[in-house]
């Protein structure tokens, strides 16, 4: 702080607060560009700061840097709440805008933390708070007292949004990489639900698996998510008549993950794909809406 | 990937492919005439490329194509969302 007007005293902070501002600019665009994976989106963040700042009496803050990365990250959690809507329209894919990293490796923050492509995609998943929370732990080495003033919640809060957040990315990351364990998993589950052994099913379940139908109202489905991994099995069991006997079963994959099509009389009923972590299966979805079906050829033979 | 680059190269010879630093990773940068028209972020499990991200979106590449504006540059054009 080199621009302090000591004549008058008490203030601490220069007049036009510029000094400050340039000080933690590179900061708060790193924690912007880290919750909305947005360059474009992260500078609107950082000018608008800038003129909150400019409109705000100055002399009342303590802590200048603190008192703008708080402004920023509330800021980008709006953002990014808006911006989850944008993006379930958004036409194909979406990708995080890519930073040129090469001058300041960690764009702004202490660790070059929340930083990669495939920790931006798995984060854009995340609560907008449970996102702030992650980055402003794991980038920018905030104690859990300062996250919680900045997100205006409790220190337990805090740490418990964290560690949900690390524990959410640290299963997307293991399901992601085991392509050949899930496909693996879904042919024994397959050979499992066709015997209509139960105690088998169980195995291949994790204690949390989920299972969803979508039927779309068109075929008889379940409405509703069935939960846990006994009732799933008994679930899967329940319908084994239905669904494996005289039906011909073809491995494909869809969106990259493991699946297989069901036929009937050479026509596709429904396409089962699942998502698996250490603990087994948990997630299976069972596509039995015929107007998502469409693209899957009738199995040969 | 690599099919994919030689195949961008013959059909376009202008395209110069450099290695950047993307997102804290090794990656590429494609230009044509001196103007970034492909980011690509990469992800490598020891000597291998597990994951390849290819940014076309111009809205999404402006960053690319100007040099880094001082840090309280207000005026910087921006791009699309």
């Amino acid at each position: 702080m080199a621009q302090v007007t000591s004549r008058v005293g008490e203030e601490r902070i220069s007049t036009d607060g510029l000094e400050e501002f340039a000080a933690v600019r590179p900061r708060l665009f790193g924690i912007a560009y880290r919750m909305l994976g947005s360059a474009a989106e992260a500078e609107d963040i950082v000018q608008e700061v800038w003129i909150r700042w400019q409109g705000y009496d100055r002399r009342q803050v303590r802590n200048a840097p603190a008192f703008l990365a708080t402004t920023a990250t509330r800021l980008a959690i709006n953002a990014a709440q808006s911006a989850h809507a944008r993006r379930e329209t958004y036409i194909g894919p979406w990708l995080p805008e890519p930073v040129d990293t090469s001058r300041d490796p960690a764009l702004g923050a202490e660790r070059a933390e929340a930083l990669e492509f495939a920790v931006l995609l798995l984060l854009e998943r995340l609560s907008a708070t449970e996102r702030a929370a992650y980055v402003l732990r794991e980038a920018f080495d905030y104690p859990y007292e300062q996250i919680a003033e900045v997100l205006q919640q409790s220190e337990a809060n805090a740490r418990q949004l964290v560690s949900r957040a690390r524990k959410h990315l640290a299963e997307e990351r293991k399901s992601a990489v085991s392509a050949a364990e899930q496909r693996r998993l879904l042919d024994a589950f397959v050979a499992a639900a066709q015997t209509g052994n139960i105690a088998h099913l169980e195995q291949l379940l994790a204690e949390d698996v989920v299972s969803y139908s979508d039927g779309g109202g068109a075929v008889r489905a379940s409405r509703f998510p069935v939960l846990g991994r006994e009732r799933v099995a008994k679930f899967v069991h329940a319908f084994a008549p239905r669904f494996w006997t005289g039906v011909e079963v073809a491995p494909i994959e869809t969106n990259g993950r493991p699946g297989v099509a069901l036929a009937k009389d050479g026509a596709v009923f429904a396409v089962l794909t699942v998502t698996a972590s250490q603990e087994g299966i948990d997630r299976l979805l069972w596509v039995m809406n015929p107007a998502k079906l469409g693209a899957y050829v009738p199995v040969a033979g | 990937m690599l099919d994919l680059l030689i195949e961008a190269r013959v059909a376009h010879p202008e395209l110069v492919v450099a290695e950047e630093a993307v997102n804290g990773q090794v990656g590429l940068a494609l230009r044509s005439r001196g103007l970034v028209v492909a980011v690509v972020g990469m992800r490598t499990e020891g000597a291998r490329v597990t994951d390849l991200w290819v940014v076309l979106n111009p809205d999404k590449l402006g960053g690319w194509r100007e040099p880094l504006t001082g840090p309280l540059d207000f005026e910087r054009e921006k791009g699309g969302r």
